[in-house]
Formats: structure tokens, C-alpha cells, sequence
């Protein structure tokens, strides 16, 4: 428990993490008030992994991203990263280990995105340091890997959505922590928009040691860039593995309860999911 | 491509150096301006002869009286002490002002909107109006008396912003308008009920600087240079905090302890101010616009600018406040309001087209 006044100024704490280990959660509950959200999750995410939380509305996957990422805290277990008890070190150290790009933040309109980008680096910088050269140039380099070096200068209320989630990927890359949460980050985007900023995280994540776990709603699109899927329903894990193991009719049918038609994409044969119209008269 | 990497760098390094250009302009400024506001009032006073006069004082520099020996007294004796309260007390009144803005993210926060300065009235009557001794032990209980009123009262005011469902700083709002009346009528109440001599505190409550003297700025300094520089310091925080709470802690902000230590500072530098001065309205709520309209909104540029511009407003409304019906004053409560009042009015009606 550090609560010396001496810290107002001076944070000498570097991060700590071992880079060997993923994300292992254990017995994990939480719950809002009476209701409980996530129920005895047990699991482990290895370092190279890049995960997709799938599941339908209120099944818990943006909790069980905020409990990864140490915004919230179980009510019961452990949630270990990078062999840290997030919810229980600093935020500052705990923002050098895992960065989460938020779904639909508020954010103030008037702040140009260089400077948006630049908060990134709040979490290396002591309390009376200002930003230098070097942080200068990761942002430089964070916004050029995601393409908004052109719209530097825009402020964030005059930019469109794809832009200004590619600018919150570049905020977390600016970041660099090893661990990357995305919470839907194409559910704002249209077709184009959502494939490349999937490949933007994709891109990121191979060039990083380290975990990326994505709450995604589009299962098809999940599919085709996650090497394994979880599927959450009713705050328990319903189904983990690949995404042709998860993504099966019958999975589908229970956790959602719709009827879906799974056949493999043209290109790469990912798993693609097609709802079934019952209800709807077939003409031919 | 090198080109756009050094006009990139360029730009960026411009937006994080230190505002030494900004800041010297600024403190200029506000040196004319208090040298004007100085020269002014019922007896005028040429400006060149000002300049003179304060230049006399300064050990090193020689100069040879030319004026009459009564300017020398009215310029150290009452106008300078008064001219530089005001402006210590607008500097303080704006830098908490810009504090509570960007703590609550919200443009419309002021310490007198939120209650924090009428709570802070509310303890200092108590001590006017009980016969508690103004000073115990050489320390003196008006600022401490202030404090405390004003601490329980934004405590209030946050606490029920914080259990609210909807929007915390609507209510936030809401809670300090109401916690602000409730004080006033409290403050009201024991003036009625006590029998003394009201003048005293009727004249403390309409706020200005007719009995400015040195040892006010004296003794507010220790309370308001810690504070201007822990708010200083905090300023790129402060930057970080315009996001959402969750998205900035998701930052490596300390949320809970930022909050803490940045309500405690401005509300210390508002209640040692309002032991002073009395209520004065609007000041922290108009200088960190101009500021965020003419330069910037980080806050590492909007903090020191917004107390030089707090400083000048309110050194020219007191000019205005004992000029205006000389050789008569009226409170400079009162100024502040009459330009402070628009403006607000102004910014609410900016703040709905900006959400449309």
C-alpha cells in the first residue's frame, strides 16, 4: 500500500513484468450490485495468442476485458498479467503492461488527435516530466504505422469514426505495452473501414511480444483473424478453441439462440456464419 | 519524407515547450495593467510618475523624487496594496477555477457556481458572528474557518455528483447551486439572529479591497504559490483527465488521488482568497475561457495564463468598481458579475450548437 505524499512527485517504478507468461485468469467473479456478470471464469492466454471474445449482448465480454485490463477488480480470484495482479499495482505500472482501446469513450471534441496520441504516453512519463524527443517520435511512428500522420492536426470532433479509431489504436501502440485489449473496435465501421483496422491489429500484434485479446461482435470477421475464439455466454466461458471448434451450428444455436449456417470462406476457408431465416418464406 | 518527419517534430514540439514567450507577454501585461489600475482614482496620478514612484522603492535603481510627497503614500500606502491583491486574489480565483474545469470536465464549473466559495463565506461568518478570536496562537482562524466550510460544501456537492445516475456533472452543478443557497441562507439566518455590529461582516460578504493592505498579500502567499504549483505540476494530468475517467485510469492516471489532492489544493486557494476578499463571482469562470478561446486548452499553458488573465480582470474591475461613482465605491462583486453573468450566458449557448 503506497499512500507516502513523497509519490506525488516522484515515481522511480519501472515496469515490472515477465515476459513469459500471458494472462491467466482463476475463479474469477464480478458482479454489479446483485447481479452477477461474470461467473467462475478460469482462464489462460498465452503470450503470442491473439484472442477474440465472441459472444451475444450481456454475456459479459467488455467486464471480462475491464477485469484483464485491471479497470475493475473481481469480486472474487485472481487475474494475472504478465505475471502481475493487475487489479492490484499502480495504474501507471499497470498502463505499461496492458493498453485497452475503449469502445465509444467520450472525448473532448476540441483536442487536435497529435495531441490525443500523445496522452499514450502518460504512463512514462513522472509527474512533472514533459514529453521528449523520443516520446515525440513514437508517436510519430504510431501514427504513421496507422495511417492518420495526414490528420494529425484535426481535432477528434472533426474526424470520422474509422479515423478516430484508427487514432485510438495509434494511442495504444504509443503506449507500448505488451499486452493490446480492443472492445469492438470495428462495431462503428463500415466494410472497408473494419478490415483494415482488423489488419492494423493484426499488424500491431505481430509486431509485438506479447497478447491481443479483441471483444468482437462480427463472428465471421473474428473468424478469419483470431487464432483461437472464446465464446462467452451468461458470464461463463460457453467455448474456447479454434475458430472452426467454437463456431459450430449447435454452439451458435445455445449461446445465442439463432440458427446459422457455418461454411468456409472462399479465400482461407475462416469459418463464416450466415444466419438462417426461418421465419421468411424461400422462393426458390 | 524528411521533410514531413521534421515539419511533424516541429509542430509537436512546439505544442509541449514550456510557454516562456506566452507567459513573459503575459506577465507584462499585467504589469502595465496594475501600474494603470494604480494610477487611476480620485486622485490622478500621471503613469510616468507611477513607473517612477514604484521604481523608487526597488533598492538598486536611483531615482530623484519629482512628484509630491502625498503620491508616494497614496501609490504604497493604498492603491499598490490594493491593486496587488486584486490580482493575486483573480490569479487564484482563475487557476482554481481552470482546476475544477478540467477536474470535472466540465466548462461551466466555477468555485462559486460549485459552492465552494459560499461555503467557504458560510465558515468565515461563523467566526465573524460567534466571537471565536480571529487569530489563536498567532494563526489566524479566517482562512481555516473558510477552508473547512468550503471543503464540506464541495464534498457535499461532489459526493452527491458522484451517487448520482445521470449525468454526474449536470448534477455536480445542481448540488453546488443548491449547497451555495443553503450556505447564503445559513450565513443569512445568523447574521439575524446576532445582535453585533453587521458592517462588519455585510461589508466583508459584498467582497472587494477597500481595506487592502500588504499583509493580505503577505499572508495569503504561503497558501496560494504551493498551490499554484502542485496545480502546475498536475497540468499534463489534467490533460490526460479531458478523457473518460475509465479511459484515463486505463492511462496510468491515479483518478482517485488526482481528484483528492486537486480538490483539496483549489479549494484551499479559493477559501484563504474568500477570507479575503469576500465573494466574487465569476472570475474563475471567465479567465480560463478567454484563455482556452485566445491560446490553448492544454492545461500546461491554460494554467499559468489563466491566472495572469484572472489577475488583470479582476485588478480592472476593482478600478472599475472604485472609480465608477467616485467618489463612492461600489462592490466588485458587482463588476464581476455585470461582465461575468453575459458571458456565461454566452457559453451555455455555444455549449448547445456545439452538441447539436
Amino acid at each position: 500500500m503506497r499512500c507516502s505524499i513523497f509519490y506525488i512527485f516522484v515515481d522511480k517504478e519501472s515496469a515490472r513484468y515477465d515476459m513469459t507468461t500471458g494472462i491467466a485468469l482463476t475463479n474469477i467473479r464480478f458482479s454489479y450490485g446483485k447481479n452477477d456478470v461474470i461467473k467462475n471464469v478460469d482462464l489462460e492466454i498465452g503470450n503470442t495468442e491473439i484472442v477474440s471474445l465472441v459472444g451475444p449482448n450481456g454475456a459479459g465480454k467488455t467486464t471480462l476485458l475491464k477485469l484483464i485490463g485491471g479497470l475493475l477488480k473481481p469480486s472474487h480470484g485472481e487475474v494475472y498479467v504478465m505475471g502481475q495482479q493487475i487489479g492490484e499495482i499502480s495504474p501507471r505500472s499497470r498502463a505499461r503492461i496492458v493498453s485497452t482501446v475503449p469502445q465509444n469513450p467520450r472525448l473532448p471534441q476540441n483536442v487536435k488527435l497529435s495531441e490525443f496520441v500523445m496522452l499514450g504516453r502518460n504512463a512514462h512519463l513522472s509527474l512533472t516530466q514533459w514529453e521528449s524527443d523520443e516520446d515525440i517520435q513514437v508517436v510519430y511512428e504510431a501514427l504513421d504505422v496507422t495511417d492518420t500522420l495526414k490528420i494529425k492536426e484535426r481535432q477528434l470532433g472533426k474526424i470520422s469514426g474509422g479515423e478516430l479509431q484508427r487514432g485510438m489504436l495509434a494511442l495504444a501502440l504509443a503506449q507500448n505495452s505488451p499486452v493490446m485489449l480492443f472492445d469492438e473496435p470495428t462495431s462503428n465501421l463500415d466494410l472497408s473501414h473494419q478490415s483494415k483496422m482488423m489488419n492494423l491489429i493484426a499488424n500491431s500484434h505481430e509486431s509485438r511480444l506479447g497478447p491481443t485479446v479483441i471483444g468482437i461482435h462480427d463472428l465471421t470477421l473474428a473468424a478469419r483473424y483470431s487464432s483461437r475464439m472464446i465464446l462467452v455466454s451468461e458470464g461463463k466461458v460457453f467455448a474456447d478453441g479454434t475458430p472452426e471448434e467454437v463456431l459450430t451450428p449447435a454452439n451458435i444455436k445455445e449461446a445465442y439462440g439463432a440458427e446459422v449456417a457455418i461454411i468456409p470462406h472462399p479465400e482461407g476457408g475462416s469459418p463464416v456464419v450466415l444466419p438462417v431465416f426461418n421465419s421468411y418464406p424461400k422462393t426458390k | 519524407m524528411t521533410d514531413q518527419t521534421s515539419h511533424t517534430r516541429l509542430n509537436h514540439e512546439k505544442s509541449r515547450k514550456f510557454p516562456w514567450l506566452r507567459l513573459s507577454v503575459g506577465i507584462l501585461g499585467a504589469i502595465v495593467c496594475c501600474l494603470v489600475a494604480a494610477s487611476v482614482g480620485s486622485v490622478g496620478i500621471n503613469p510616468t510618475s507611477t513607473v517612477l514612484i514604484a521604481l523608487s522603492r526597488v533598492p538598486i535603481i536611483d531615482v530623484s523624487q519629482t512628484w509630491p510627497e502625498s503620491w508616494d503614500t497614496i501609490l504604497w500606502k493604498l492603491r499598490f496594496p490594493r491593486v496587488i491583491l486584486a490580482l493575486i486574489v483573480g490569479a487564484s480565483l482563475s487557476v482554481s477555477g481552470a482546476t475544477f474545469q478540467g477536474l470535472f470536465r466540465n466548462p461551466l464549473a466555477d468555485p462559486y457556481l460549485i459552492g465552494v466559495a459560499s461555503g467557504a463565506s458560510l465558515g468565515a461568518t461563523v467566526v465573524f458572528l460567534t466571537g471565536i478570536p480571529f487569530s489563536y496562537g498567532g494563526i489566524s482562524i479566517l482562512p481555516i474557518a473558510s477552508f473547512t466550510g468550503a471543503l464540506i460544501a464541495v464534498s457535499i456537492a461532489y459526493g452527491i455528483a458522484v451517487r448520482s445516475t445521470s449525468t454526474r456533472l449536470t448534477t455536480l452543478i445542481l448540488a453546488g447551486v443548491a449547497i451555495g443557497s443553503f450556505s447564503t441562507a445559513i450565513a443569512s439566518l445568523l447574521m439575524l439572529k446576532s445582535d453585533p455590529d453587521l458592517r462588519v461582516v455585510l461589508s466583508w460578504i459584498m467582497g472587494g479591497f477597500i481595506k487592502a493592505q500588504w499583509s493580505h498579500s503577505l499572508f495569503l502567499i504561503p497558501y496560494l504559490l504551493p498551490g499554484f504549483i502542485i496545480t502546475f505540476a498536475y497540468s499534463r494530468i489534467l490533460n490526460t483527465m479531458q478523457l473518460d475517467e475509465e479511459y484515463a485510469s486505463s492511462l496510468g492516471v491515479n483518478i482517485e488521488r488526482t481528484k483528492k489532492i486537486l480538490i483539496l489544493v483549489a479549494t484551499m486557494m479559493t477559501a484563504a482568497v474568500v477570507s479575503f476578499s469576500g465573494l466574487i463571482g465569476f472570475v474563475g469562470l471567465v479567465a480560463p475561457h478567454v484563455v482556452r478561446l485566445i491560446w490553448h486548452s492544454d492545461f500546461r499553458t491554460l494554467i499559468p495564463m489563466a491566472a495572469i488573465v484572472g489577475g488583470c480582470f479582476l485588478v480592472i474591475a476593482d478600478l472599475i468598481a472604485r472609480t465608477v461613482l467616485s467618489p463612492g465605491e461600489i462592490p466588485v462583486g458587482i463588476v464581476t458579475a455585470l461582465c461575468g453573468a453575459p458571458f456565461f450566458i454566452y457559453l451555455l449557448i455555444r455549449n448547445r450548437q456545439d452538441t447539436t
